[in-house]
């Protein structure tokens, strides 16, 4: 396993959807590249949790998604995060990623000094595509302003020994562009 | 109670009732709506300002006094208060509807593409579309006019009223479709209807309808018989009008939303004109026309992706004039002419159209080389607002995306289908759900290679 350079990103980014190593970031923005890294923006939508109508979530049962409050904060607009509050957000890039490369989202550093934390299942599995989900909670004392495109996150690539090729596309989440309460899309009973 | 008592409970009625409508455009300044909303809005409230400003200065002179003494003023200032309820029950009507049509509820990134498309032509390059929801299940355009002859008439009675804003157009969409893609590509025609009355095309058609109708030489119609006459003709031409206005401002989406709103592929077209409108049947056959026959048409492009649509487009090219006819006889001596006359001027939208878009469509030519590629891209499951054709990055327009996704929707849906694990059937409820993502998609891309850039340089 090795971490992907600017330039091999860069090729992986020229190459034609069909192409089982074609990566797609998009839009895409030349200079949000790193040496080893690309930034990711905050994306326009969100969507806040319920206020318990029960004891508790049941994080194994399916979901009631009617009090999720989604918002959408045009391009530039700011979403004031109050302190200790959560929100599901996604990145503005959607992202696909080939059968033979993992990705791994960090926080950016400026970010994380404000005492946001943006990601807790940071791994992405290979053939994944869709914007990325940010499980957005605010750690500090005081409420946080978060400006839709602001760069919030990086992205790097991890290339995976003795890859298995999956032309099927599977998972949970296939190609959300906004956030999505668990096992929306998931297999209806007949 | 005595008049004075009673014009001041009036007084204080009417201020109450304006605080109340004017309540939801407090949220004129929250970046939840688009600019040409906040505009209208801003606009509300203004009005809404001098009039209650109007209304508490009537009450000051009732409690001064001042009015009582002079039988006539009092009874004139009666009559404005009752004017300007009048002309805010109106206003009313649109104003909850455009609080309902916020970001979220709206297809914002459409009407940007198809606005910032717009604002590359002569005369068009600062209009504005706000939104507004119906309850109806139809698309509509209120006329910029309309709403400025209300302020007008409040204009008259109150002091320093706000102007409606030039090229602050108002669409309404219905408020089950709020932010689909696909079918709200009608909106390109509520477009069309602002771009006629902004170019007085109704004078324009004026003089050839009047040569044709004095050629006809139909000596025993009254004048309330030729204005009746022009009504129609002009009413319908109007129609045929946007309609093109759609197809060249939208491409041939807007002629697929137009089947798949009227249904017209369960039966044949209806061929009866009504009073408002040509029938659905000649105004598919003029799109059709159109798609065809354009100096460089969308035909060619279209027949590589042939489905029930386009063979549907393809029929009624044929169909002849004498198939459509007023929809009862009575008392048909007006609209006899009207069709007549209608069918002489039946080239008219075609000319004024080609004016504003010019003879050849760039958009046309984009969407032959890149269809396919986007097409691609959604069958992958990937948002294709980044196309790499041969090794390079190509950003489609907004006009090849959103032909090029409904041309998806409608020819290869099944493609991407297939290449889900975890969709094993073909059930109406999954292909429902993954027509949906596909509009999903598109509207992504649409934000990516429109609205984004949009929002930013325009504050759209």
């Amino acid at each position: 396993m090795g971490i992907l350079s600017k330039s091999l990103i860069e090729l992986r980014l020229a190459r034609e959807i069909g192409d089982k190593e074609s990566l797609v970031i998009t839009p895409f923005n030349r200079m949000a590249m790193d040496a080893d890294a690309i930034d990711l923006r905050l994306g326009s939508h969100f969507l806040f949790p319920p206020l318990l109508s029960e004891d508790a979530i049941n994080v194994a049962g399916k979901k009631s998604t009617a009090n999720d409050l989604s918002i959408h904060i045009p391009y530039g607009g700011k979403l004031i995060l109050p302190a200790h509050q959560t929100v599901l957000g996604m990145t503005l890039e959607f992202i696909k990623l080939p059968f033979d490369l993992s990705g791994q989202i960090l926080t950016k550093s400026s970010v994380a000094r404000n005492f946001l934390v943006i990601e807790t299942a940071p791994w992405i599995h290979p053939n994944y595509r869709g914007c990325l989900t940010l499980e957005m909670a605010n750690v500090s004392n005081s409420a946080l302003s978060l400006e839709s495109g602001m760069r919030i996150g990086q992205l790097i690539f991890m290339t995976i020994d003795e890859p298995e090729i999956d032309t099927l596309l599977s998972g949970s989440y296939i190609g959300p562009v906004r956030p999505e309460s668990p096992m929306n899309l998931q297999r209806h009973p007949h | 109670m005595n008049s004075v008592d009673g014009a001041r409970h009036d007084a204080s009625s009417l201020y109450k009732f304006i605080d109340s409508v004017i309540l939801p455009c407090a949220v004129k300044s929250h970046f939840s709506y688009t600019s040409p909303s906040r505009k209208f809005f801003e606009f509300i409230s203004q009005l809404g300002i001098a009039t209650k400003d109007h209304v508490a200065r009537l009450s000051r002179e009732l409690d001064a006094g001042l009015l009582a003494t002079n039988p006539n003023d009092f009874s004139l200032r009666a009559q404005e208060l009752a004017t300007l309820r009048y002309s805010w029950f109106d206003l009313h009507k649109y104003i909850k509807p455009a609080a309902d049509a916020h970001t979220l509820e709206s297809p914002v990134p459409l009407v940007a593409a198809m606005t910032a498309r717009l604002r590359g032509l002569s005369g068009f390059e600062n209009v504005r579309f706000a939104i507004v929801h119906t309850n109806i299940v139809n698309y509509f355009q209120l006329s910029p006019n309309y709403v400025r002859q209300l302020a007008v008439q409040i204009s008259k009675i109150v002091d320093g009223p706000p102007i409606f804003p030039d090229d602050l157009a108002i669409v309404g969409l219905p408020y089950s479709q709020s932010n689909a893609v696909f079918l709200n590509t009608l909106l390109a025609h509520e477009m069309g209807h602002f771009s006629f009355q902004k170019r007085s095309e109704q004078q324009r058609l004026s003089a050839p309808f009047n040569t044709i109708f004095n050629r006809h030489q139909v000596a025993s119609f009254s004048n309330q018989d030729y204005v009746r006459c022009h009504q129609l003709v002009v009413g319908w031409l109007e129609e045929i009008y946007c309609d093109l206005f759609a197809i060249r401002l939208a491409g041939p989406a807007f002629s697929y939303a137009f089947i798949e709103f009227f249904a017209l592929t369960r039966s044949n077209p209806p061929v009866e004109f009504s009073a408002s409108h040509p029938p659905l049947g000649l105004r598919l056959r003029e799109q059709a026309r159109l798609l065809q026959s354009s100096s460089e048409p969308w035909w060619p492009s279209m027949q590589k992706l042939p489905n029930h649509y386009t063979e549907l487009l393809s029929q009624t090219v044929t169909m002849q004039d004498s198939e459509f006819s007023w929809k009862n006889a009575i008392n048909g001596r007006v609209e006899q002419e009207a069709l007549a006359c209608f069918f002489e001027m039946l080239d008219e939208p075609g000319k004024a159209v080609q004016e504003i878009f010019g003879e050849f469509d760039p958009e046309v030519r984009a969407f032959s080389e890149q269809f396919g590629t986007v097409m691609d891209y959604l069958s992958f499951g990937v948002v294709p607002s980044r196309l790499i054709i041969g090794y390079t990055a190509v950003t489609p327009s907004g006009t090849v995306l959103l032909n090029a996704a409904y041309s998806f929707y409608l020819n290869k849906l099944d493609t991407l289908l297939d290449r889900l694990s975890t969709t094993d059937c073909d059930c109406i409820q999954c292909r429902a759900n993954w027509a949906e993502r596909v509009e999903m998609w598109t509207a992504k891309a649409l934000e990516d290679v429109t609205a984004n850039g949009y929002t930013l340089k325009i504050s759209y």
